[in-house]
């Protein structure tokens, strides 16, 4: 039997993944690693995020980490709900 | 009292943010073997989190922006300024460092007594004294407010609740692939949910700032037109560059949604600009 951990794993991962796919400036921002005092001096001019407080890269880092968290809930979903129910 | 209505809204958050805290700990303590020991853990480590988040935060903003001493004789009017403004404030007057950053900027580190305010060079060039005092002083309120260290405490909270989440996750589960991907995702989300109140502390903070800096120089007017002197540069860079990378731009565009305003640091500036000359 499929146990709860293993749907909230597959659910909250595959949300999170498609989160950090579609807006992986927001969810930077949002990471305590580039937080409000960092912001404050980085890339933003005064009195602003700026439009781009991190390097061209950043966003890309996200995604790549979205599309991992997609790939493991899907893994996790083959292997703990569909092959366990086959 | 001043400021009453912002005041409220950051004693909710506030309120919010340290119930969060509460919760975490009280967690960690039920969860794992509920002794004092724990609960001092809890308390200690998060409290080194912080005193260690400030340290190098301090450390880390004036060094990477290059930041050097203010030279007294060559920006001696800033100095007796700032000087000025400090006794007006109350404060001691704070280290002052320039720095090219490349853009008009300026910010504040440290805390009450050990503060530091750097300003670049591109804002000296294009703000005129009465405009440079605005953000002078708005800067001092933000160091005369303790508003970086409330900051560091906050982005504190957030990491120590959304570790403690995960741990819970991690150490309630069965050591499978399932769990430790749960906790690493729990332990995300929590922390970012943590982060969407501190960000609403640090708009709080920019209002305030705003309006103590009206109150120092006696009007909001320089400082309400450094903001619309500023923001209108960058609009106009940010259309140049819309012209050179369109491609770019549809890529990485967000546009200004409800979540853009989200996780802002700072409020619109529209709105600062109103609020300064209301």
């Amino acid at each position: 039997m499929v146990g709860v951990r293993e749907l909230l794993a597959v659910g909250l991962g595959a949300l999170l993944g498609v989160a950090l796919l579609a807006k992986p400036r927001a969810m930077l921002l949002l990471s305590v690693f580039v937080g409000p005092t960092r912001r404050r001096r980085q890339g933003g001019e005064y009195g602003s995020d700026g439009d781009d407080p991190f390097g061209a890269w950043a966003p890309w880092f996200v995604r790549a980490a979205g599309l991992a968290c997609l790939v493991v809930a899907g893994y996790i979903a083959y292997t703990e709900l569909f092959a366990a129910a086959a | 009292m001043r400021h009453t209505g912002l005041k409220i809204r950051m004693a909710i958050v506030g309120t919010i943010l340290f119930a969060f805290y509460s919760v975490a700990v009280a967690a960690a303590w039920f969860f794992f073997g509920q002794s004092q020991t724990i609960l001092a853990i809890a308390i200690v480590g998060s409290v080194l989190l912080v005193g260690v988040q400030y340290k190098i935060g301090k450390w880390a903003a004036l060094r990477s922006v290059g930041a050097e001493d203010m030279d007294e004789q060559r920006y001696s009017r800033i100095h007796q300024r700032v000087e000025a403004l400090s006794r007006d404030m109350g404060i001691e007057k704070p280290t002052l460092k320039v720095a090219r950053m490349g853009v008009p900027n300026a910010f504040a580190v440290g805390r009450k007594g050990n503060g530091t305010v750097v300003v670049s060079e591109e804002l000296i060039q294009i703000l005129d004294n009465q405009e440079l005092d605005g953000v002078l002083a708005h800067e001092l309120s933000h160091i005369a407010n303790r508003d970086v260290v409330t900051m560091v405490i906050g982005q504190g909270i957030a990491s120590v609740v959304g570790i403690v989440a995960q741990y819970i996750v991690l150490f309630t589960g069965d050591n499978d692939i399932a769990d430790f991907f749960l906790a690493i995702v729990v332990g995300n989300l929590v922390q970012m949910f943590v982060m969407l109140f501190v960000l609403a502390i640090s708009r709080y903070r920019e209002y305030v700032a705003d309006a103590d800096a009206r109150e120092a120089i006696g009007t909001g007017e320089p400082l309400a037109r450094a903001l619309e002197k500023i923001s209108k540069g960058n609009e106009r860079s940010q259309e140049s560059r819309v012209d050179e990378n369109v491609s770019a731009l549809c890529i990485f565009g967000e546009s200004t949604s409800l979540l853009s305003k989200l996780v802002s640091t700072h409020p619109p500036m529209e709105k600062r600009i109103q609020r300064l000359r209301s």
